[in-house]
């Protein structure tokens, strides 16, 4: 909305710069974006919130600078005979409303024998500031009371109009219309139009149509004033795509208290302009008096309470009547407000906490840190926090967090191997197919960042991204990991990433998260990954991790190996009950015996079969069993590889005598052999 | 023949610092200590003594083979340690092999700054879903249909009929609906909007919502909530100005611009309000036993004023080299 400074000062005297001016509407919430200077002219360009259609007007704008300067609105005043025009006996239109509840009211009223020519130039003037096109009289005249009150009007050439009736109603299957601006549109069959007796000659609170429009040979004008449903208006403007003042104004919801004064004034500017026309008969459906707003009973303790400030009841009653409020005291401490017709948006106590705050200013209330005065049992979202704890943790391994966008591309999806396009969720309306879908894994966007990345000469890449996937009707807060190059680099050390490097970050995530009842499967080579294991907790996937295969790393033109790692985070997070507490055992009293055993394998058999095999020989004694060798190729037949580990035996009762030691080696040497034929080396 | 011992131990002095290595020192124990060394070879003559004589000679004797001894022991130590330091002798200018450093993302810094910050002031962090209904993004918040106030909440819909949360402040419903007050929470999270992707819109984006509800609760508690998150963020001489405004979830409402001495002008940074008097009630919580301020910022916005980043664009690219500022 635009305020051009002379024009407010038809209405109110403003002792102000256009800076204070604008300074003083900013802070009590008509925000002033910017203050333009053309040709001489001040012009606020102001945001008006969508509570505030009042503030659509330039007397709405001077009743908010009445209040801030203590200075009164000078109305614009109309001739009497204009205002006293009422139904004559002569019935020359008759307005049918179809819909009342589309059109609480209607007016319309004749102006007959204009001659049409230019408006004056001030008014030209005015409407230039306001960016709109001066026309004629007729036109100009309605555009200026719409600016001047917010009710927006209508002026159609009456001798175009068939069958001297207005009929407000729904838009039938097949009709078309034709606005002023041009457009042409098929109208649906919700459509609020005002009809003539054949034909929609107007799309109702949104724009007139071009069959009725008052051109230079127009002798007589109607001149509509109505108030339509805000819904109605809203979906017309959107599904036509037609965007005017008039539109903007009633769906945000017009005074219609206004109706009739509205159109008096634009029927008494007319007159001005051009003598030899005459104002005819007003015609009006709907309620003859607007409904009153409810009065609302404020507690002067309610306003100290809510604000924390302390006003005085004088003053709390001297900012609501120059607001325009009736303001009646109740007793020492309260007051009885009533809002009028152009402020809807008041309907509570708080709307006017609101008001008197704004007046006052903000500025006044003094800051308190917020204490809880009542017992509080705490919320806990271990997970809100935990996720942030684990991003931390992560970094601290490490690894960079990334942020991806959740809108993804099929394209993305299907060379991430997400083939299931059913069990991810489409977005209906996108802004392009780069956003057709919601991530149903975070794969795409990991994958995509290490290829940008890579072509910006990145050599190793250690990445995760924690944030949500949604499958199958599921949203999930997952972990997704990745390796990309070498885990190391440096003079001492080039380690090139491995499974076994993810796998060991994933076994540090799990003790992070004091996750026990893990396991681990490992699954055969699929489409999207060349090895590969998928974990489960109490039965039920939690994720997987593995070497992406070569097929899709090139549908990325990634050509190094990508480890990657997705985890679903949900489960992870516990409420802290109980808090546990950690009970110390005694230290062991007689030392660990270490001994070591190799041999060659199968290769198929896998170390965790191994490992419990061992220990079982050895119960109980075999305390821990470690890995420290892996080897094939050279002097290793095909098939087969040579596994070295080096065993801890421990016993409470006492140290081991050499002889007991090498009877339970000889235990383990005679269940590997028996079981797998191993070779000892 | 104490004079003899005499000259033999100033001349060993005297050789002694020009031996430079330990090849050399054994060469001169030999010299002077060997089995025809020189000590010998004085010592030699102590038969020629009479008896008394033989007593204090033998007493110099002792004294200067004990100094001997005692000195080359000495050197030969100092060799020996300078021998072992130049066999070890290492470059400590190349550089060091520690583990690369990791980073959180410029995002999760604001977010983990303010949750502090917040959980301090006895907030808990909570979370909510990102796909909602449309119940919880617009009629809980007091957001009718058709109205023109959804005009700033575009929202992306999903072929399910649930949308994308278009703010955060669905958590407050969330968890008004399960926690009855008094409550303080901080909830970070993703929103989705479908706007047109430059230099300052992303069609994803993140906000933090805050929410208090407690019998007391007035609008002086959210200026003194919001000037500490302001001061602690950018600055111990941030200044806050409040304007009022509108948000239908919010009565009174108030835009608030922070004066941030590094850029000299006031800027937007979040929306907050007295939590609306309809929501409440709509949540079964009675607005005349209880009231609540509400706040909601935006990170990146946030983020792009305090790190000086110009385009949005570069917290979803992310670029190593971008990322590896925030180390």
């Amino acid at each position: 909305m635009k305020l051009p400074i002379t024009w407010l000062k038809r209405y109110i005297d403003v002792p102000w710069t256009p800076e204070q001016l604008a300074e003083a509407l900013t802070l009590s919430g008509t925000k002033v974006e910017h203050l333009e200077k053309k040709s001489g002219e001040s012009v606020l360009e102001l945001e008006i919130t969508t509570n505030r259609p009042d503030c659509l007007s330039m007397l709405g704008l001077a009743q908010e600078v009445a209040v801030l300067t203590g200075n009164k609105i000078k109305f614009p005043k109309i001739l009497k005979s204009v205002l006293n025009k009422k139904n004559s006996a002569v019935k020359p239109l008759a307005i049918i409303i179809e819909d009342p509840k589309g059109c609480p009211k209607y007016t319309a009223r004749l102006i007959q024998n204009v001659t049409v020519r230019p408006s004056p130039v001030e008014i030209q003037n005015c409407l230039g500031w306001m960016g709109t096109r001066p026309v004629n009289q007729v036109v100009d005249a309605t555009n200026f009371v719409l600016f001047e009150t917010g009710q927006p009007l209508h002026a159609f050439d009456y001798d175009k109009l068939i069958g001297r009736r207005i009929v407000v109603r729904r838009s039938r299957a097949g009709e078309r219309f034709l606005g002023l601006d041009g457009t042409e549109v098929a109208l649906d069959e919700k459509t609020l139009v005002i009809a003539d007796a054949q034909r929609p000659v107007a799309i109702a609170g949104v724009m007139g149509g071009k069959l009725t429009e008052v051109t230079e040979h127009t002798k007589n004008i109607l001149l509509e004033s109505a108030c339509f449903d805000l819904g109605l208006v809203r979906q017309a403007s959107r599904k036509y795509k037609l965007f005017t003042e008039s539109s903007y104004r009633f769906e945000r919801g017009v005074n219609p208290g206004n109706i009739l004064s509205a159109s008096a004034r634009a029927c008494d500017l007319t007159l001005q302009w051009d003598p030899g026309a005459s104002a005819g008969p007003i015609f009006e459906k709907g309620p003859r008096k607007e409904a009153k707003a409810k009065p609302i009973l404020l507690p002067l303790l309610t306003l100290e309470k809510m604000t924390g400030l302390k006003i005085s009841l004088s003053r709390t009653g001297t900012i609501l009547k120059n607001l325009g409020f009736n303001v009646r005291p109740i007793g020492a401490d309260k007051i009885l407000v009533t809002p009028p017709g152009s402020r809807g948006d008041i309907q509570l106590e708080a709307d006017l906490i609101e008001e008197v705050l704004r007046i006052e200013g903000f500025d006044k209330v003094r800051a308190a840190l917020p204490m809880t005065r009542h017992p509080e049992t705490p919320i806990q979202d271990p997970k809100a926090t935990g996720v942030l704890k684990l991003k931390q943790f992560l970094s601290d391994l490490g690894f960079r967090e990334i942020i991806t966008v959740s809108l993804i591309s099929e394209k993305a999806l299907v060379n991430a191997g997400f083939t299931e396009l059913g069990r991810a969720q489409k977005i209906v309306n996108p802004l392009s197919a780069e956003q057709a879908f919601l991530r149903p894994l975070l794969l795409p966007g990991m994958l995509q960042t290490i290829l940008y990345n890579v072509s910006r000469k990145a050599d190793a890449l250690k990445l995760f991204e924690i944030g949500n996937r949604y499958a199958a009707g599921v949203e999930a807060t997952v972990l997704a990991v990745s390796i990309y190059g070498n885990l190391e680099d440096h003079w001492r050390r080039k380690i090139p990433a491995s499974f076994y490097d993810l796998k060991g970050i994933t076994e540090n995530i799990l003790d992070f998260l004091k996750i026990k009842n893990v396991q681990w499967h490992e699954n055969d080579a699929c489409p999207k990954y060349k090895n590969s294991s998928t974990l489960t907790m109490d039965g039920k996937k939690i994720g997987t991790l593995g070497d992406l295969s070569q097929p899709l790393l090139g549908h990325w033109d990634i050509a190094r190996p990508v480890i990657y790692g997705e985890l679903v985070l949900d489960g992870f997070f516990k409420k802290s009950g109980e808090p546990k507490i950690i009970q110390v055992k005694p230290l062991p009293k007689y030392p660990l015996v270490h001994r070591d055993v190799a041999f060659m394998i199968d290769e198929r058999v896998s170390v965790a079969a191994l490992e419990t095999l061992m220990k079982k020989a050895a119960l109980p004694y075999l305390s821990k069993v470690r890995l420290f060798d892996e080897y094939t190729g050279k002097n290793i037949a095909s098939g087969k590889r040579s596994l070295a580990f080096s065993l801890a035996y421990q016993k409470n009762t006492g140290t081991f005598a050499d002889e007991e030691i090498n009877a339970l080696q000889t235990k383990i040497s005679e269940a590997l052999k028996n079981t797998y034929q191993v070779e000892f080396r | 023949m104490i004079g003899a011992l005499k000259k033999l131990e100033v001349d060993f002095r005297g050789e002694l610092p020009l031996v430079s290595n330990l090849d050399q020192l054994e060469a001169l124990k030999v010299k002077y200590l060997g089995r025809k060394g020189l000590f010998t070879s004085v010592s030699g003559r102590i038969a020629e003594l009479s008896k008394e004589e033989k007593k204090l000679a033998g007493q110099a004797m002792n004294r200067v083979k004990l100094l001997l001894e005692q000195l080359f022991a000495d050197r030969e130590s100092l060799f020996k340690s300078q021998a072992i330091s130049s066999e070890k002798k290492i470059d400590t200018t190349m550089p060091g092999t520690f583990y690369a450093p990791g980073s959180l993302h410029p995002l999760t810094r604001v977010i983990l700054d303010v949750t502090q910050l917040f959980e301090r002031l006895g907030f808990s962090v909570v979370d909510g879903p990102e796909v909602e209904t449309e119940y919880h993004n617009f009629e809980a918040l007091n957001i009718p249909p058709n109205h023109p106030a959804r005009d700033g909440f575009d929202t992306f819909y999903l072929e399910n009929g649930h949308l994308l949360r278009s703010q955060t402040s669905t958590v407050q419903i969330r968890i008004m609906e399960k926690v009855k007050p008094p409550l303080k929470i901080i909830a970070p999270g993703k929103v989705y909007r479908p706007d047109a992707t430059d230099a300052t819109h992303a069609f994803m984006f993140h906000q933090i919502e805050g929410l208090m509800v407690d019998k007391d609760t007035s609008f002086a508690d959210l200026k003194g909530a919001l000037l500490a998150f302001a001061k602690e963020f950018f600055g111990s001489k941030t200044r806050l100005r409040f304007r009022p405004h509108f948000f239908p979830f919010t009565e009174p409402s108030a835009e608030v611009d922070i004066f941030w001495e590094a850029q000299g002008q006031w800027l937007e940074i979040l929306g907050a309000g007295m939590v609306h008097p309809n929501v409440l009630s709509a949540l079964k919580i009675d607005p005349r036993a209880y009231a609540g301020f509400a706040f909601g910022m935006g990170v990146e916005r946030i983020a792009m004023l305090k790190y000086g980043v110009e385009d949005i664009r570069q917290f979803f690219e992310n670029d190593v080299r971008f990322l590896r500022q925030f180390e």
